[in-house]
């Protein structure tokens, strides 16, 4: 019916407009889905008609579709800054985050995103492209520094693509993350020393200074052996400590000998045990000289820099 | 009652033969026949300990004859 109206109208005036126009034409004009640029030109010859002699309801029907038109160009406006604004929105949470994340790494470590739903729904909503722009800078700060150029051009030719940026951006978190603490090898030698010294075989660093004035440093002698020594200088009688020479390994037995306190019995007796090599007639103990070094050991930080103040 | 005491202490503990010193910086275990120094493990001045002990026993023996 209104295309008839048109037609006359058409005939009437015969503009170039409504003179190339079929009916089909029209209507795809009128719908919101052409752009501005057609439909624009279309309505104002269509407007023109409003000048002659066209109907009411024809005027009507026009001002209709312009309004409606009008509208539906508004709203694809308000969807494309609504899409804009959310574009902008996860690009700053993403940033913002990790930022953060960088910034207090160990915090990082046991601190999720705000609310983990919300964070992964972003992460889907994200263009791929936009991920793969956020997921970049984050790599390159989780690789170690290099300072050699070439190094650096391999970095900087390091290219996320879209496909793999979820593995990109697993591997960066992977990489943030810290490793669990390890034994160093400080504590382990502490422990492998500490060792020793219960075990007695560590060996001591003695200035050995003899009756001639002439002095010698000595690193072999582990504290059971100069307990042994120092035995030796008592007693001179007793066994040489060649052929009792301890051994590494030194045995429990053997440091319990050591530890043991001599009987008080008779000169005669303590001479022969001494002439069989089971005891000896100093008091001199194995504790003795563990007193000696711990205080040696305590007092090496704190007062041995006086007593090199003093040599001087 | 000994292994209480604390280490930081000075003492001198006089054994059959033998004399143990322990003053902090010195401690030595002395007979008659040898003195042995305790050194701290890593102690870089114990050759300036030696050359000063060198020279006082060289004095003291200038000194006794």
């Amino acid at each position: 019916m209104r295309t008839r109206v048109l037609c006359v109208v058409r005939e009437r005036h015969s503009s170039p407009v409504s003179r190339t126009m079929s009916a089909g034409e029209r209507m795809r004009s009128l719908s919101p889905e052409l752009s501005p640029a057609v439909t624009l030109p279309r309505l104002a010859g269509m407007q023109s008609l409003q000048d002659g002699s066209a109907s009411t309801s024809d005027t009507l029907r026009l001002a209709e579709l312009s309004e409606s038109l009008k509208l539906a160009r508004q709203a694809r406006e308000q969807q494309a800054v609504a899409e804009h604004i959310q574009a902008q929105l996860v690009t700053a949470s993403f940033a913002e985050y990790y930022a953060r994340r960088q910034e207090t790494p160990r915090q990082g470590e046991h601190q999720s995103p705000p609310n983990g739903a919300a964070h992964q729904q972003l992460r889907n909503e994200m263009p791929t492209k936009q991920r793969a722009e956020l997921a970049q800078p984050v790599i390159e700060s989780a690789l170690p520094p290099q300072a050699d150029g070439v190094t650096s051009r391999r970095r900087s030719s390091t290219v996320v693509t879209g496909e793999n940026v979820n593995a990109a951006l697993a591997v960066a978190t992977a990489t943030m993350d810290p490793s669990p603490p390890k034994i160093t090898a400080q504590e382990d030698s502490d422990i492998g020393m500490q060792s020793l010294l219960e075990t007695e075989s560590h060996a001591l660093l003695i200035l050995q200074f003899s009756d001639t004035g002439s002095a010698i440093m000595r690193t072999d002698l582990s504290r059971t052996d100069l307990l042994d020594e120092c035995r030796n200088d008592i007693d001179p009688h007793r066994m040489s400590s060649s052929t009792r020479k301890l051994s590494k390994s030194t045995s429990l037995g053997q440091l319990a000998e050591l530890e043991r306190e001599p009987p008080a019995h008779s000169r005669s007796h303590n001479a022969a045990a001494g002439a069989l090599g089971t005891a000896s007639l100093a008091n001199l103990h194995l504790r003795d000289l563990r007193y000696l070094q711990g205080s040696a050991i305590l007092n090496e930080t704190s007062k041995y820099s006086v007593f090199s103040a003093q040599i001087y | 009652m000994r292994l209480l005491q604390g280490v930081s202490d000075h003492h001198i503990m006089p054994r059959r033969g033998a004399l143990v010193v322990s003053l902090g910086i010195v401690n030595v275990v002395m007979t008659h026949r040898n003195a042995y120094f305790v050194v701290p493990d890593g102690a870089d001045k114990a050759q300036i300990l030696k050359n000063s002990l060198d020279s006082n026993f060289y004095t003291v023996n200038v000194l006794e004859h």
